[in-house]
């Protein structure tokens, strides 16, 4: 019985030959030449898919296809043994439309503490050829520490990583920021006055339909939630030295999204203009990135809202076409990029 | 400036009420996909549930109370949710359950709602309290009543239609 693994974005389940026409897409799109995913034909893929599945019957241990929230296969992730090697070894694979978002740390650290929780194995490992520089960056990530060079059965010496149990990851974005002119604080009761005139102002048309469930009333009490499940969420911004929430901007992340976004609404049109909303989203993205450990996210934004997507262009996220969407409206997605982490 | 709401923990003699967390989400995606949410805003996606979730969370930081998720104290099992509701577009306090499929027949919405009534009335300092319930709801009504509630009178809701208000009995009553 091969467990299903959840992570924030990702679901981690069993591969099964229903899955054969994802593996030899991925198979037949693959550029990667190292680390056993280069090219194979639709036999060569079928035969892999066939070894994933059959690996934890004769392991206990394998690996999982990853999938998102909206049910997409994205790559899988698991700890293999190759055949007649010494060692298991964590590794994944994505398709290159799911690369540069994060995924692979993400679905690494559940399979790594399932590594150590129901598998025994301890240190989890991976390692790789030296040329693999995906899977070297990603076992740094991880945290991993080169512990040996090992000759392995196929000839080739490779580094091998003890990778640690993964920390855990930051729980929760803190209730308070502070930019030049702006406090960011979580939205409290007293802004549901000024957030009941924006839902029924012409100002709210782009606010997606699922951010208005019934009443004004219903969709600020999800966004109080919001926070207490997630532990983030939209900040409300205010001036500094006056508590009057003028709209909300940061991270939000409900069920279905299929990756965190950043999101931004400012309640009355006499706070447009001033560079408000660009300084709470910043200061919003920055705190995110640093303590959350996210490596991208997005804005879901309407093809007509002209505003939003100059503010999107302003803050440097980059139009991202591949990306999925949350549903079937018309929604363009702009990618934020963490510091330091390339694409 | 930090939000602060305490979602307080009751007790009865086979159930805990505790605030709602991310871990009842699969069981209540359940039950809001299933033909039993028919007569409580459902059946909804577990995209829906989610927001649902959120919002009767949120609800507590609003109102100062809301609904409990309800836990099996012998499994500690999620079995579904009961409590104080009053949203924009309620005319007054509501009493309100639901149950999983796998839970009816137990008596624990009667167990829950008479605690989460005296919660209303001796904590809260209510002194009347309804149910709405949906005309062909017939397991709430049989609820309702062996709570000691009555049909009081009839109440358009701006999303549900028509439903039946009843009527507990009030403090001193009890």
């Amino acid at each position: 019985m091969v467990p299903t693994l959840y992570t924030q974005r990702l679901k981690l389940r069993a591969p099964t030959m229903a899955d054969l026409d994802a593996i030899i897409a991925f198979y037949a799109q693959t550029e990667v030449v190292v680390g056993g995913y280069a090219r194979r034909d639709a036999a060569g893929a079928r035969a892999k898919l066939e070894e994933m599945i059959a690996s934890w019957d004769l392991h206990g241990h394998g690996m999982w296809l990853i999938e998102t929230t909206k049910g997409d296969v994205i790559g899988g992730a698991g700890l293999a043994l190759p055949d007649g090697f010494p060692h298991h070894e964590l590794t994944w694979f994505l398709f290159q439309h799911s690369q540069g978002k994060g995924y692979a740390a993400e679905a690494s650290r559940a399979v790594i503490a399932w590594g150590y929780d129901e598998a025994g194995f301890d240190p989890v490992q991976t390692y790789m050829r030296d040329e693999n520089a995906p899977a070297r960056a990603l076992a740094d990530r991880l945290g991993g520490k080169a512990v040996r060079r090992e000759t392995f059965p196929d000839g080739v010496t490779r580094d091998v990583f003890a990778l640690p149990y993964p920390g855990a990851p930051a729980q929760r974005m803190p209730d308070q920021l502070e930019t030049d002119r702006l406090t960011l604080r979580r939205p409290k009761p007293v802004d549901l006055d000024a957030f009941t005139a924006f839902v029924a102002n012409e100002r709210s048309i782009y606010v997606r339909r699922d951010e208005k469930p019934g009443t004004a009333f219903r969709g600020f009490a999800h966004i109080l939630g919001h926070w207490t499940i997630r532990g983030f969420g939209l900040y409300a911004f205010t001036m500094k030295g006056d508590d009057t929430c003028m709209g909300w901007a940061g991270p939000f992340f409900p069920a279905g999204w299929p990756e965190y976004e950043f999101g931004w609404h400012v309640w009355d049109a006499a706070n447009e203009g001033k560079g408000y909303v660009r300084e709470a989203v910043e200061a919003a993205r920055a705190a995110c990135f640093q303590n959350m450990g996210w490596s991208s996210a997005v804005s879901y934004i309407n093809p007509a809202n002209e505003r939003s997507i100059a503010l999107a262009e302003r803050l440097g996220a980059v139009r991202d076409d591949t990306a999925a969407t949350p549903d079937d409206d018309p929604c363009l997605v702009y990618r934020h990029m963490a510091p330091g982490v390339a694409a | 400036m930090t939000v602060v709401f305490q979602i307080p923990e009751l007790e009865t003699d086979r159930l805990r009420m505790r605030a709602p967390t991310l871990g009842d989400w699969p069981a209540l995606s359940d039950f809001y996909a299933s033909d039993r949410s028919k007569f409580v805003g459902g059946p909804m996606t577990a995209e829906q549930t989610w927001r649902t979730l959120a919002t009767e969370t949120g609800h507590w930081a609003l109102r100062g109370f809301g609904r409990w998720a309800l836990e099996e104290k012998a499994t500690g099992d999620y079995i579904g949710n009961c409590g104080l509701w009053e949203p924009d577009g309620f005319p007054e306090m509501e009493l309100g359950w639901d149950l999983l499929a796998n839970a009816t027949g137990k008596g624990y919405a009667t167990e829950a709602g008479a605690a989460a009534r005296a919660h209303a009335y001796n904590t809260l300092g209510r002194t009347t309290l309804m149910s709405m319930i949906a005309p062909g709801n017939a397991g709430s009504k049989a609820v309702a009543t062996r709570l000691g509630a009555a049909y009081d009178k009839m109440f358009t809701h701006v999303t549900f239609g028509e439903v039946e208000v009843w009527r507990h009995p009030g403090p001193d009553a009890l």
